[in-house]
């Protein structure tokens, strides 16, 4: 009989044992999934924008003034690592000047002058481009992200990221970016001013596969002060390509 | 013969201190005087005895608290304020004590202001104001100012200026009472002659006895009170008594 | 009556002493007051030439366009055909001269650090002709015959933040006149100093055809009109503007009072405080007069008492004292403005400057180059 007993009893534990490994082991599968990595999220959606490490695009911009087109403006923008950009300007009326980015700063170069101007990223470039909108696009090394929340936009779950500058020669002072939850694809924006006014809104509109990589295709730009005018940017020309220093180069030379 | 002034159981009282109703004293008590046309009298009395107050009643300066007061005929209390300056303008001439003359017009001036605030004439004013100051033989002195002349001579220009507008009545308030006694009896005889010689009739006031011995009818107060009021014949001077008739009875 | 006048007049010199210090008293007030007057305005006067003088002009033409809105670009409220409106005014009585202006702002650079300037563009020879110099600190003015560089005068303020001297470089950037960025070197002539720190840090002059290079347009913003006599403005400003009408675009004929802000504020400032002290003058005046007749009025009671029992209205009496007043009134007028007339007359040929000289940053410019 105590044989019995013993065996029972062995029995009951081991079982238990299991029973609670088990629990244990179906309870850290079953742990909801942590707070969404911003920097890896924002580091994604950069790359609709800045496919490459070092590349070159076309953008057109058209300007809206209570939803009459104003002309057109044609740029050459190359980027070279998150550091540095050169934009040319390819308008007929605009031919000759180019702008350079290089870390915190930026300049515009005027044909017949000898000296460049400075000028800062928020300025206008054109309509309610800023010039950082077409010169400072890669958010991750500019801003801070941090995980606000999920929610939809249309049709789309979207996470939404409140981006902080972190350094002098970030565009906005806050972002409000949604992204989309599948894939970090940038669905729209909000920017703001120091002072937490509302300057502008952004939509992402179109993304086209470039090269195996999906890339922004158009976006437009709202104005949120004035309300009645909006531009619209449209990107080609997208490829990959080997940008020596030289281009990016400060000083007043003849352009090669 | 016509009355010029009729007092009617005149009083006049007087407050002491600002509430009216206490401690009234009164100047004058229930007098009765009838002034006749052409009459030269006197009002006698030793200080405080309603002199002034009286000589004030009759010209119209001060209002009686009871009783009335008529000035040919007519009722002072019925008069208004701008009536009574018309009455006193040209019905009653005055003279004081103090001379009163005003320091910046010549002498002929003074005795031209009666006429200068009856309206009258220039030229007219001129003619009369020459006659007057040589009534009082001061036509010598006509553009001097009051400052230029003796005591005696400025009352001679009141005298003059009360004259000149021939009122019914001229009143003069212890007229020699700043005056030495020669002064003083020649001042009485002067204004004794205008009452003569021009028919005016004049009431004045004195303390001084002696001034008395010239006039023909003496009333007398004392405390407020007329106690005799006698005719004296007036050229006839006695040093006794009081002859002729005596028309008012003595009042308690 | 005209014995009252006469009554009322003896009876003022009554007391000599005390007549003589009220009519001090109310001749030293009227005088007083004359003087702080002359002297005002003879400040405006000043100050009124310093301005015209500093470059504001008598007159000046601008298009209607020009106060109706805010322009969308720099000269599209300028004026098209200023070189027939500028013939056609010159050609007017009492004018003197004529300059053309362009007023725009945009960025400069020296290559290193960007600011912000509020440019004007004129026409050196014009500007001089009517007295307009700018005030150097160094360097000279704009050479409007300068062959090659384009030249530019630069405020204090901007020299110093550009680092840069009469000499150095600097580059120009603004919006054209059709929405474009252009860009110019110009090289620095001189540095102006203008009294006004606010102006200094963003002064910049170039000349009429550099900036119409630079804007790319033929227009002006306005043109400034220079008479021999400031005096001369209404008058000129009359038969000039019906030569304005007939013009392609519509223009509108400023006169300098118009444009003249500070002045006006300075003006109504001081004038106010001339009216308050006038008020607080013929206050003390009215006071101390009152004062005097009141004392006189008790002094001779006796007197009126006198003239009521003769029988005097009381109205004349009452007329008697206002006449008195006024005697005393109008004698310290008349010893006012004698003594006011004759101490200006002293002070303004002893030479003595009141203060201040150098109120106005600008010099004291009494006559027309």
């Amino acid at each position: 009989m105590s044989n019995i007993n013993c065996v029972l009893r062995t029995f009951l534990v081991i079982f238990f044992v299991c029973l609670l490994a088990a629990c244990v082991l179906v309870g850290h599968a079953a742990t909801p999934t942590t707070v969404p990595d911003a920097e890896a999220i924002l580091k994604r959606a950069d790359t609709f924008r800045n496919g490459w490490p070092s590349y070159v695009l076309h953008v057109k911009i058209t300007n809206f003034e209570s939803d009459k087109a104003d002309e057109e403006k044609l740029y050459e923008v190359s980027q070279k690592g998150t550091e540095k950009t050169y934009v040319e300007f390819m308008s007929p009326r605009e031919k000759g000047q180019h702008l350079l980015m290089l870390g915190d700063d930026m300049w515009v170069y005027l044909p017949d002058t000898s000296r460049p101007v400075r000028i800062t990223p928020l300025e206008r470039l054109s309509g309610d481009a800023s010039n950082g909108d077409v010169a400072r696009t890669n958010y991750a090394a500019d801003y801070n992200p941090a995980y606000v929340r999920t929610e939809k936009v249309g049709a789309e779950e979207c996470n939404v990221l409140e981006l902080t500058a972190k350094r002098k020669g970030a565009t906005y002072q806050r972002i409000l970016f949604w992204v989309r939850v599948q894939d970090a694809r940038p669905v729209k924006a909000e920017f703001y001013l120091t002072s937490g006014k509302h300057i502008k809104s952004a939509s992402f509109d179109e993304y086209a596969s470039i090269g195996g990589k999906s890339q922004l295709r158009r976006m437009t730009l709202y104005d949120e002060i004035r309300h009645n005018s909006h531009s619209i940017l449209e990107y080609s020309g997208i490829a990959p390509r080997e940008l020596p220093d030289k281009l990016f180069y400060q000083g007043r030379t003849d352009r090669f | 013969m016509n009355e010029i002034v009729s007092v009617e159981a005149v009083t006049r009282r007087f407050p002491l201190n600002h509430d009216r109703t206490k401690n009234l004293v009164s100047a004058l008590s229930e007098a009765s005087l009838h002034v006749e046309a052409g009459e030269f009298l006197a009002i006698a009395g030793p200080s405080g005895s309603g002199k002034t107050t009286l000589l004030n009643l009759i010209g119209c300066i001060d209002q009686p608290t009871s009783g009335r007061i008529l000035i040919e005929g007519v009722d002072t209390s019925t008069l208004s304020p701008a009536r009574m300056s018309v009455l006193r303008r040209e019905k009653i001439g005055f003279v004081f004590q103090t001379f009163n003359l005003i320091p910046v017009f010549t002498a002929a001036e003074n005795v031209e202001y009666p006429l200068l605030i009856q309206g009258i004439d220039s030229r007219v004013r001129r003619e009369r104001v020459a006659q007057a100051l040589e009534e009082v033989g001061l036509s010598a002195r006509a553009n001097h100012r009051p400052d230029l002349l003796s005591g005696g001579e400025r009352q001679r220009v009141a005298v003059a200026r009360a004259i000149v507008h021939r009122p019914a009545l001229v009143l003069a308030d212890e007229p020699t009472a700043n005056l030495d006694t020669h002064n003083a009896t020649q001042l009485i005889d002067l204004m004794h002659g205008l009452n003569r010689r021009l028919g005016l009739t004049f009431i004045f006031s004195t303390h001084d006895a002696r001034l008395l011995e010239h006039t023909e009818r003496i009333v007398r107060l004392c405390d407020g009170e007329i106690q005799s009021d006698t005719q004296v014949q007036s050229n006839t001077l006695n040093e006794g008594g009081i002859r002729g008739q005596v028309l008012a009875s003595s009042l308690s | 009556m005209g014995k009252f006048l006469l009554l009322a007049f003896r009876n003022v010199f009554r007391n000599r002493r005390r007549t003589i210090m009220t009519l001090i008293m109310v001749g030293g007030g009227v005088a007083g007051l004359l003087l702080v007057g002359g002297f005002f305005a003879r400040m405006f006067w000043g100050l009124r030439e310093s301005t015209i003088n500093d470059g504001l002009g008598h007159i000046q033409i601008f298009t209607a366009e020009h106060f109706n809105r805010e322009e969308k670009h720099v000269l599209d409220t300028g004026i098209d055909n200023w070189r027939q409106v500028a013939a056609t005014i010159q050609a007017g009585r009492h004018v003197r001269g004529i300059a053309p202006r362009i007023e725009f702002n945009g960025m400069l650079s020296n290559g290193v650090k960007s600011g912000v300037f509020m440019g004007s563009a004129v026409d050196p020879v014009a500007e001089n002709s009517l007295g307009f110099t700018p005030r150097l600190e160094s360097g000279r003015d704009l050479d409007s015959k300068s062959g090659g560089e384009i030249e530019a005068l630069i405020g204090a303020g901007v020299a110093r933040s550009m680092n840069v001297k009469p000499g150095d470089g600097l580059t120009l950037l603004a919006v054209t006149s059709d929405g474009a960025l252009n860009g110019i070197d110009v090289q620095v002539v001189g540095v102006v100093n203008t009294g006004f720190k606010e102006m200094d840090d963003r002064y910049l002059r170039i000349t009429l055809p550099s900036a119409q290079r630079l804007l790319q347009s033929d227009r002006v913003t306005n043109l400034v009109v220079g008479l021999d006599r400031t005096e001369n403005t209404d008058m000129v400003a009359a038969e000039l503007t019906p030569s304005l009408r007939g013009q392609p675009q519509q223009l509108v004929l400023k006169k300098w009072i118009d444009l003249a802000a500070y002045y006006k504020q300075v003006r109504s400032l001081f004038s106010t405080i001339f009216v308050f002290l006038g008020v607080i003058v013929f206050f003390m005046v009215l006071m101390s007069s009152v004062n005097t007749l009141l004392m006189t009025m008790f002094e001779r009671t006796r007197e009126i008492g006198t003239m009521l029992a003769m029988g005097t209205p009381r109205a004349w009496i009452m007329s008697l004292f206002i006449l008195e007043a006024i005697v005393l009134g109008v004698l310290g007028a008349i010893v006012g403005v004698a003594g006011g007339n004759l101490i200006g007359f002293l002070l303004n040929h002893a030479g003595i400057h009141l203060p201040p000289q150098s109120l106005w940053p600008s010099t004291f410019s009494t006559s027309p180059a």
